[in-house]
């Protein structure tokens, strides 16, 4: 009796662990297959990325939707600042995403301040939208946890709520798809991944034309701009969140050339300060900045819609004014107590040695290449850097002072032409015959802040040891700047 | 007994559905019967003449192959919309226009090249799992075997029907006989 009750605690035994390695194999080929057969986007990247941060070693969270991933760079913020910051933002943002991304990325990071672009108030929830990527990738990109199921009970119908789950129902026809397959196992397999922080850059800039379309425009009559109540909610919960987590809140507001025109801005801007102010540390609206920030045509991207955007341009200016807020309210000395991590990540990056103060990690790390090289009498390079962003890739940097007149270099294009060593033999096949490969680039350039600007180029190059480097401007065979030459250094 | 045929097979088309494409199909598959039997003995002649062997291949070949195209040709008037499109259909059957079958307009008719290829490689399975059945009990063999081979073909088949599964929208299709 006692041998048969044996046996059958073993059969049992035996077919419990079989059911459950069952499952366990079929949960690992459902991943396997999710990430295989999905359509990988920047929404989900900068999930992937997040979840991939140390622990803890976050300072300031930014979220939003699209405007806070184009307007606000964590690189300018933490060169100047020394902190390490994120962007987790989506497109067309709703606000009950921004809490449920709040609640996840709570879970492994403990940042002192979350800013949060307040364009997602609108009163609306995905719940009566169809679906789409900006609400599936957003989901795609989280954990599987309780916080990912609640938010799919609150963001979808009950009809979507499998396909919200699993990608697998709504990507299986992607079997079909060989190039996407392979583009993601070619991710999956990557060993040296970019610093990715969740920032977009915008590089188009609003033209004559496109401004005198928003000056025409009716404008939107915003006096009586109200918060719904589902907003305020959220508001709250958000309130709550972060006093249980001992986090500042910071709303902020990016700037929009059609807001900017609008007269009736100010009550839509009074309104939100109200509220923000009630459940947030402060609220800083860059419309409302506009004149002491710099905003001009040029801050804003190309193209006459209604969510307009700030440029690439627009978001340095943006980002350069943040950062220098949060330094002085929240981490003045946050600089002087940089850690190994910040300085070997920021190293990388050219905001450092263009926006950053810390003197020590840009010595530690750039190859400055040359000062003061004088191109025309009028155009002299106060700096030039290389940096080197991951293996083969770096970054070509060329700093001008605020004496050198921004329009005197437009219409010019720079000649970057790499010679390696003879010992060398890394050159690129198609430029061998020439002995150099060529990074001649048209200049396109940003402010630095200090009322200069730079003009960058990525080299990707195998070269490591390097001859000469030689560049000068041109406009035309007839037009050419002195050519300087830099000898002699390794990659 | 051709009468109850008869009345059986077009009240079954009437039950499909309130139209005369649906009472022509069901009346087509009690003809078909009638038909048979009437012509019953004849066929037994022929049959007997030409030195087919009933229960024999070419016997089962024969019958299997007259059945599927007259089904085939009976799905016209259950398939098409008015008995009108369904004579155009039949008009048009026969013109020859071969070609078609090998250029890509096949694959505008709602399966894709990959799909289209993808039908055709599982009808070829269940053909063969059909084929093997008749020689022993898959379901037997497969409980045999070591539990690992096992559970890994049932995983590969569940993860089959993942990839491979038409799912369909959001909204639910309509179940065909709910109309009653």
């Amino acid at each position: 009796m006692e041998a048969m009750k044996k046996h059958s605690l073993y059969i049992s035994s035996f077919r419990i662990l079989s059911v459950g390695g069952f499952i366990l194999l079929f949960l690992i080929c459902l991943n396997g297959l999710q990430t295989l057969l999905g359509k990988y986007d920047f929404i989900q990247k900068r999930w992937e990325y997040y979840y991939e941060l140390p622990p803890n070693s976050l300072d300031i969270l930014i979220l939003g939707n699209s405007h806070a991933y184009s307007t606000y760079s964590p690189d300018i913020i933490d060169a100047i600042c020394g902190t390490n910051s994120f962007v987790i933002a989506s497109n067309s943002q709703m606000i009950e995403q921004t809490y449920f991304n709040l609640v996840e990325a709570l879970k492994s990071q403990n940042p002192k301040i979350v800013i949060i672009q307040l364009s997602i108030l609108g009163g609306s929830s995905w719940k009566n939208h169809e679906g789409d990527y900006r609400v599936y990738s957003n989901l795609d990109g989280m954990k599987y946890s309780f916080n990912k199921i609640k938010a799919i009970l609150k963001q979808r119908p009950r009809k979507d709520y499998v396909n919200s789950m699993f990608s697998i129902f709504r990507t299986h026809d992607n079997w079909k798809d060989s190039k996407l397959m392979a583009s993601n196992l070619v991710r999956s397999e990557e060993v040296e991944k970019e610093d990715y922080r969740g920032f977009s850059v915008r590089k188009s800039e609003m033209g004559q034309k496109v401004a005198e379309q928003y000056e025409l425009e009716d404008k939107k009559d915003l006096s009586n701009f109200k918060i719904s109540k589902t907003d305020e909610n959220y508001l709250k919960k958000i309130h709550a969140m972060a006093e249980r987590k001992n986090v500042k809140i910071l709303y902020v507001m990016s700037s929009k050339y059609s807001d900017l025109l609008n007269i009736t801005y100010k009550s839509k801007y009074e309104t939100i300060k109200k509220v923000a102010s009630k459940y947030g540390e402060a609220y800083l609206d860059f419309n409302m900045l506009s004149k002491e920030i710099g905003l001009t045509k040029r801050s804003f991207e190309s193209g006459f819609t209604g969510y307009q955007h700030t440029s690439y341009y627009g978001a340095i200016q943006i980002s350069t004014f943040l950062a220098n807020h949060l330094k002085g309210k929240f981490f003045k000395d946050q600089l002087l107590n940089s850690t190994n991590y910040w300085t070997n990540r920021m190293s990388k990056k050219k905001e450092l040695y263009l926006y950053g103060t810390n003197e020590g990690a840009k010595s530690q790390t750039t190859i400055r290449l040359g000062k003061d090289l004088e191109l025309f009498n009028n155009i002299v390079a106060k700096n030039v850097f290389l940096i080197k962003e991951r293996d083969a890739v770096y970054n070509l940097i060329f700093e001008f002072g605020p004496q050198v007149d921004v329009d005197s270099v437009s219409g010019y294009k720079f000649f970057i032409h790499l010679f390696p060593k003879s010992s060398d033999k890394n050159i690129d096949e198609k430029r061998k015959k020439y002995g150099y490969e060529n990074f001649d680039f048209t200049l396109r350039t940003y402010p630095t802040g200090d009322g200069g600007f730079y003009v960058s180029r990525t080299i990707k190059t195998q070269i490591k040891e390097v001859e000469k480097l030689n560049f000068g401007l041109r406009r035309s065979k007839n037009e050419r700047s002195n050519e300087m030459s830099l000898t002699g250094f390794s990659l | 007994m051709y009468r109850n045929l008869a009345i059986v097979f077009v009240v079954s088309g009437l039950w499909h559905g309130a139209n005369w494409t649906f009472v022509i199909w069901g009346a087509l598959h009690g003809a078909y019967l009638i038909f048979e039997e009437i012509s019953k003995p004849a066929t037994d002649k022929i049959y007997r003449l030409m030195n087919i062997e009933q229960l024999g291949f070419s016997y089962k070949f024969i019958n299997g192959l007259k059945t599927f195209v007259l089904v085939c040709f009976a799905w016209i008037f259950f398939r098409a919309n008015t008995v009108n499109d369904a004579f155009y259909i039949i008009k048009h059957l026969f013109i020859q226009n071969w070609s078609k079958l090998f250029d890509q307009q096949l694959f505008s008719l709602g399966l894709d090249e990959k799909d289209f290829n993808l039908a055709i490689l599982s009808i070829l399975i269940l053909l063969t799992v059909h084929w093997l059945q008749r020689k022993r009990n898959i379901r037997e063999w497969l409980q045999g075997q070591w539990l690992p081979v096992r559970w890994g073909f049932y995983l590969c088949l569940v993860i089959f029907i993942l990839i491979f599964g038409y799912y369909g929208g959001n909204e639910k299709a309509q179940f065909i006989y709910f109309q009653f």
